[in-house]
């Protein structure tokens, strides 16, 4: 309970600091001035505007990668698991490299064509796993999920790859920025289409921890114990794919968080899932904004993509736990 | 206690893994693994489930455990039948130990034995007291107490079969099924898991269905014994009786000499050749 207490703090901390640092100085007490109209305030419209939509992606999309982490590492039995694995990322890639391609110009309650197609892109991907997982549902399923995930990744890869290449330069760079993994969302209406998916998928994994104890230790047995591994199974892919697809709609594919901080929260919390699903949520949504500090900061006043950082950070750290574990 | 009335079961194409591959094994026409196959558990007794590869031990297993529903015939758990029950209820009653456990994450032996209680908690309730010291006296009861807080993946294959055991036994301490619970341990190992289903049947009473492949291990622990081949039951019976070099023949297609052995106080099968 301490521990997870500690998280929530660093989560709050990380959150309410974060905003307010950044290539301009702003001073805390003039943000909050209401003695100034908020059109003359430029210390409160950095600070609402350009920085605490940002930080709040950030947060959202690192809870919601590192808790699809957590659930997908879980039912596929693989340590190395992510919420990649399955091809919902490359689904939502695809979704946005047709959108900017296209330069789709439609909006759904404020939010831009961009984060609506990536998300329908990873529904889609989701529905043609689902499908595969269905068709071959009685026995160890879990092998032929894996590889159908990096199947399905691979050719929606390369469809991304061929829209990029058709696509005229202005496109293409504007779809490689996207593919770095950016957090500059620039308004709340997106962060708000991200949050509702994200917090649904959070209230279904709330039912799942001891079922995720067991069925990482065999499906069969965790039958045998009485677990419906059928819908456990059903939820568990489901509620971690639309995080995913609610986190890579809003910031594009960022790297390692989701397969990062569910073993860094592990090796703090113990195996349990009913500990390591919140711990990984807030420490994700900490670690992320962090890391987005580093990018914004480092380079100053050049802000680069966050997916950078995460994967400097991740990928390092991701090699030490291979080695370690041998 | 566990009885099996008439009961066959086919796999079908769509279905994956294990079973699938179980059903191309087996060359009957009918494509069934388990063939009208009607057994009768009594109270406290060890039953060991024997035949070749492919004759269906785990299959009649996963039936018995109410994991897979017979196309025909039905199973019947304390009278009751399986098939109108609901998982948690038969896993309240009933305890599966499969042939191999292996862990993707540090779950420490407490951990390992404590997933037993599922059955008995609700959906958000943590484990209680109670639930503690059901878990504690299992690993008790099968010498695992010393090791309680280690990780379970650090253990070694007999500790970590007596730890599924003592899990099964926090579950449901009357009635365990144990798929081929000695495959892959060495001979130590082997004795000493023997040893201990025989403990529980003796001090505790309870109900053991086992399958193996080791005709020595069943004829030193089992009471009774039944023969599969092609997934019909060839004999059931009290040991000495199904023990025999004839049954064995017949079920595995291999001569074989069986005699009483004096210092191990049972039966032993020395295999000579196959028949032709």
């Amino acid at each position: 309970m301490l521990t997870l207490a500690g998280f929530g703090g660093l989560a709050l901390v990380a959150c309410a600091v974060a905003p307010l640092v950044g290539s301009t100085p702003i001073d805390v007490r003039r943000v909050f001035d209401r003695s100034v109209p908020f059109a003359d305030n430029v210390h409160a419209q950095i600070f609402f505007l350009a920085r605490l939509p940002r930080v709040l992606a950030a947060a959202l999309v690192g809870c919601a990668l590192a808790l699809s982490g957590v659930v997908f590492q879980a039912l596929l039995r693989n340590p190395l698991a992510s919420p990649d694995t399955l091809g919902v990322s490359a689904g939502a890639s695809l979704g946005a490299m047709l959108a900017i391609a296209l330069n789709a110009d439609v909006r759904l309650a404020g939010v831009p064509a961009v984060p609506l197609a990536s998300f329908a892109g990873s529904l889609g991907a989701l529905a043609i796993v689902y499908a595969l997982a269905s068709a071959r549902r009685r026995g160890s399923s879990t092998t032929v999920l894996l590889l159908a995930g990096v199947a399905i990744t691979a050719l929606l890869s390369a469809v991304v790859r061929f829209v990029q290449f058709v696509a005229d330069s202005n496109q293409t760079l504007q779809s490689t920025r996207w593919l770095m993994g950016s957090l500059d969302v620039g308004s709340y209406p997106p962060l708000v289409a991200a949050l509702v998916p994200t917090a649904a998928a959070a209230a279904a994994m709330a039912t799942l921890p001891r079922m995720l104890d067991l069925v990482s230790v065999g499906t069969e047995s965790a039958a045998a114990r009485g677990v419906n591994v059928e819908r456990a199974e059903r939820v568990a892919l489901i509620s971690a794919s639309l995080a995913t697809g609610a986190a890579v709609s809003l910031a594009g594919p960022v790297a390692f968080v989701g397969i990062v901080v569910p073993h860094l929260v592990r090796l703090i919390v113990g195996a349990h899932h009913r500990l390591v699903l919140p711990a990984a949520g807030l420490f994700g949504a900490a670690f992320l904004v962090l890391c987005d500090l580093l990018a914004r900061t480092l380079m100053a006043p050049v802000e680069f993509p966050v997916g950078v950082v995460t994967a400097v950070i991740g990928g390092p750290f991701f090699l030490w736990l291979l080695f370690r574990r041998r | 206690m566990l009885q099996a009335l008439d009961v066959s079961f086919a796999y079908s194409r769509t279905d994956g893994g294990a079973g699938a591959s179980a059903a191309a094994a087996v060359p009957g026409k009918t494509g069934r693994v388990v063939d009208g196959v009607s057994l009768r558990v009594e109270r406290g007794l060890i039953v060991g489930l024997l035949g070749p590869n492919g004759s269906g031990k785990t299959t009649l297993i996963r039936l018995l455990a109410g994991l897979l529903t017979p196309q025909t015939g039905e199973v019947r758990l304390k009278d009751q039948p399986i098939a109108r029950m609901t998982r948690r209820e038969i896993a309240r009653r009933l305890a599966l130990v499969p042939q191999d456990t292996q862990t993707t994450f540090d779950y420490t032996v407490l951990d390992m034995v404590l997933m037993g209680r599922y059955p008995h908690l609700r959906t958000f309730a943590l484990e209680s007291p109670d639930d503690v010291a059901i878990a504690r006296e299992a690993l008790a009861a099968t010498g695992t107490d010393t090791l309680e807080y280690r990780y379970f993946s650090t253990l070694s294959g007999g500790e970590r079969q007596r730890v599924v055991i003592a899990g099964a036994l926090a579950q449901a301490s009357d009635l365990m099924l144990l798929d081929e619970p000695t495959a892959s341990l060495d001979l130590a190992y082997q004795i000493e898991i023997a040893g201990l289903l025989r403990r529980l049947s003796r001090e505790r009473g309870t109900t053991i269905v086992l399958s193996t492949h080791d005709l020595n291990l069943a004829a030193g622990t089992c009471d009774r014994i039944a023969l599969l081949k092609h997934g019909c039951l060839l004999a059931d019976g009290p040991t000495a009786e199904t023990m025999t070099p004839s049954m064995i023949a017949q079920a595995y297609g291999v001569t074989a000499d069986v005699r009483f052995h004096d210092q191990a106080g049972h039966l032993t099968v020395t295999p000579l050749a196959r028949c032709h």
